[in-house]
């Protein structure tokens, strides 16, 4: 590979570890606003998201400056089309994380709940742990982490989806507690996509090592059965 | 024909001579230009030993040093780094030599840090605060670093790279937040029964006929809060003295058996623990310690008092006291709820409360934990606790032991024990009550 494109390509991967490390931060800490109802740190939280906005454009000029300049194939253009994707879901990472914040500051004036509709910390701790591997992942391009994080995040979804049934039945139980109980749902759906996209980064790292696009596995191996039919019919 | 021969051998000699001479110079040059490489050779041993020496003292310096080194070129990727800095970054050195920092540490302030070095917009050294989470998943250890990084010129004056220093501050901010919190406690908890009294007496002051049976009660109201506000500064004060004495206390050290002085705590408690028909039950090895009497005896009243307090009725409460290798525990378990463990940590500083309005309820002054603390340490001890949630806690006070013999510790216990009861400065309060090993 020549030389120039080796260097661009280093600089995007920095780049986009820079961003990551931002969003990383900015998710731990909009979870612990709405542990600790720390209304500053959710304001601190509201305000980081504008510096990851601004990072993503550069990150997206880099990746569309390397793909114009030096045209790179095989990995290489598949590392640059990873780094323009996973550029996009950390950036909807740190959206998700500025709503987390603005959750936090209401949830902070109002009253405590008698008990929260999910384990939070348990939940948060799981989706802090999936952004890491999927991060660790991308540094060694692991195959074996972003395999894992895929498995991290069926638990989440677990943990997602019993989160409603205690809700509406604390709702019940305490209907003054009603619109905490909606915010917290709402954190609760925030991680869970959170994780989706901590999912999506591991499935770029896969991507780029594989060649594969390892997304909807199911539906294209369905459409692909029904086109070989389709051949077999015309056939006969 | 004989003098061509002559010739011819004279020839053969002259030649011999010539080729000898000139052998026998070029092996002295040879030899001159063969010392000088081995001088040339000796020279250059030495200077390398002296690089090597250097630099392996340079490397001495750096991971003996609190601070961590980080070492940066100018492509941003790690040259070196020591022991220090491993530690806080928890970074394996090996693996994190020569890959950009931001691979290795995923910190956005500290890549932004280093960028802005590099960058050369600060010509100054650029600092600034990370907060770091030393092992990932858990919440508890957060660690605060500041981390001073400039930039590394060379010969020419361009930037050839960014040094950062690492400097752990997370006792100082904990310092900090222990102090506000102070702070605002005391003004919290000396509020609470000022407030109380306020209402009391302007309710007082504004009916004038108010029958006797409301007006007892809210002089009853004022007589209670006067109380605890009253035990609450006694409390502080205590403490201040402890903090102050500290210094003076060390003098009155000395050794005494530990024996007289449970049963002296013992007897001070027992009214409260009759009324909850809680046993006091002393255990103890005829021990001496390194401690200040009176002190001790305040540090295991609050404690047994905190057992009796935080104990369902008719439990046990056990004092024991035992010597191990240089030194004295003594140990006050109860049968308790126990704490949670993420209190544990903290129930020793000032107005900690694992459950506030319970505390409270229960008349805490919030504070006696930590004049137990503070009396340990001034006694050169230390004070512990575990707990198991649903099944009690143990408070244990570790002091030196005492250095004179087993046997006249042990007759001095005996006679301690004989005496116990009549001559415990709190035996009159608790005369009703039966003595402490048959409660």
């Amino acid at each position: 590979m020549p030389l120039f494109l080796q260097r661009q390509i280093n600089t995007l991967k920095k780049m986009l570890l820079n961003l990551g490390a931002l969003c990383e931060e900015q998710v731990r800490s909009s979870i612990e606003s709405v542990v600790s109802r720390d209304v500053e740190l959710a304001q601190r939280v509201i305000e980081g998201d504008k510096k990851i906005d601004l990072l993503e454009i550069d990150v997206e000029e880099e990746c569309l400056h390397t793909l114009a300049l030096h045209q790179p194939v095989a990995f290489d253009l598949r590392y640059v089309v990873a780094v323009l994707k996973m550029n996009n879901d950390l950036e909807r990472i740190g959206d998700h994380a500025k709503s987390i914040a603005a959750q936090a500051k209401y949830l902070a004036s109002e009253g405590e709940v008698s008990e929260p509709p999910f384990d939070l910390d348990a939940m948060g701790r799981r989706v802090e742990q999936m952004l890491r591997h999927a991060l660790d992942a991308v540094v060694n391009i692991d195959v074996e982490l972003a395999h894992q994080v895929r498995v991290l995040d069926d638990e989440v979804d677990i943990m997602h989806a019993s989160m409603y049934g205690r809700a509406i039945e604390l709702m019940r139980d305490h209907p003054h507690q009603t619109e905490q109980m909606v915010h917290y749902i709402n954190v609760s759906r925030q991680l869970e996509r959170i994780a989706d996209h901590a999912c999506n980064i591991a499935k770029d790292v896969l991507y780029i090592t594989e060649g594969e696009i390892p997304r909807h596995g199911r539906l294209r191996r369905d459409r692909a059965a029904a086109e070989e039919a389709n051949e077999t019919s015309d056939a006969e | 024909m004989h003098t061509t021969l002559t010739i011819l051998l004279a020839l053969a000699l002259a030649t011999t001579v010539v080729v000898a001479v000139v052998l026998r110079r070029r092996v002295r040059r040879l030899r001159e230009a063969l010392s000088g490489q081995r001088e040339h050779h000796r020279q250059l041993t030495e200077r390398l030993g002296g690089v090597e020496r250097r630099r392996s003292e340079l490397e001495a310096v750096l991971s003996s040093m609190v601070e961590g080194v980080l070492a940066i070129d100018g492509e941003e990727r790690v040259i070196s780094l020591n022991r220090a800095a491993a530690l806080m970054l928890s970074l394996e050195p090996k693996r994190a030599v020569g890959r950009p920092i931001q691979e290795v540490v995923r910190n956005a302030a500290l890549q932004g840090l280093v960028a802005e070095v590099l960058s050369g917009s600060a010509s100054v050294p650029a600092s600034g605060e990370l907060s770091l989470r030393l092992n990932p998943g858990s919440s508890t250890d957060d660690r605060s670093i500041q981390a001073h990084a400039a930039s590394v010129r060379d010969a020419g004056g361009r930037h050839a790279g960014a040094v950062v220093v690492l400097h752990d501050i997370t006792r100082l901010r904990r310092l900090e937040s222990v102090r506000r919190d102070f702070v605002a406690n005391v003004s919290h908890e000396i509020k609470t029964p000022i407030s109380a009294i306020k209402a009391a007496v302007e309710t007082l002051l504004d009916d004038e006929y108010m029958p006797v049976g409301p007006r007892q009660n809210f002089t009853g109201i004022i007589a209670r809060q006067t109380d605890r506000l009253d035990a609450i500064i006694e409390d502080l004060l205590s403490l201040t003295r402890l903090e102050q004495e500290g210094a003076s206390v060390v003098d009155e050290i000395e050794p005494h058996p530990v024996a007289s002085v449970l049963r002296a705590a013992c007897e001070t408690c027992q009214a409260k623990a009759h009324a909850k028909s809680i046993e006091l039950r002393i255990d103890t090895e005829p021990v001496t310690a390194q401690v200040v009497p009176t002190l001790l005896e305040q540090a295991l009243v609050n404690l047994i008092d905190n057992a009796i307090k935080y104990s369902p009725a008719q439990t046990v409460v056990q004092i024991k006291a035992e010597r191990r290798n240089e030194e004295v525990m003594i140990s006050v378990a109860d049968e308790g709820r126990g704490i949670e463990p993420e209190h544990l940590p903290r129930v020793f500083e000032r107005f900690y409360r694992t459950d506030r309005a319970r505390s409270r309820q229960l008349g805490g002054t919030g504070l006696g934990l930590s004049i137990v603390k503070h009396i340990a340490e001034s006694l050169g001890g230390k004070a512990r606790v575990t707990s198991q949630l649903g099944e009690g806690s143990t408070f244990t006070l570790t002091f030196r032991g005492g250095r004179e013999t087993t046997e006249l510790s042990e007759t001095e216990a005996a006679t301690d024990a004989s005496v116990a009861g009549s001559l415990s400065p709190a035996s009159d309060r608790t005369r009703e009550s039966p003595p402490a090993e048959s409660a």
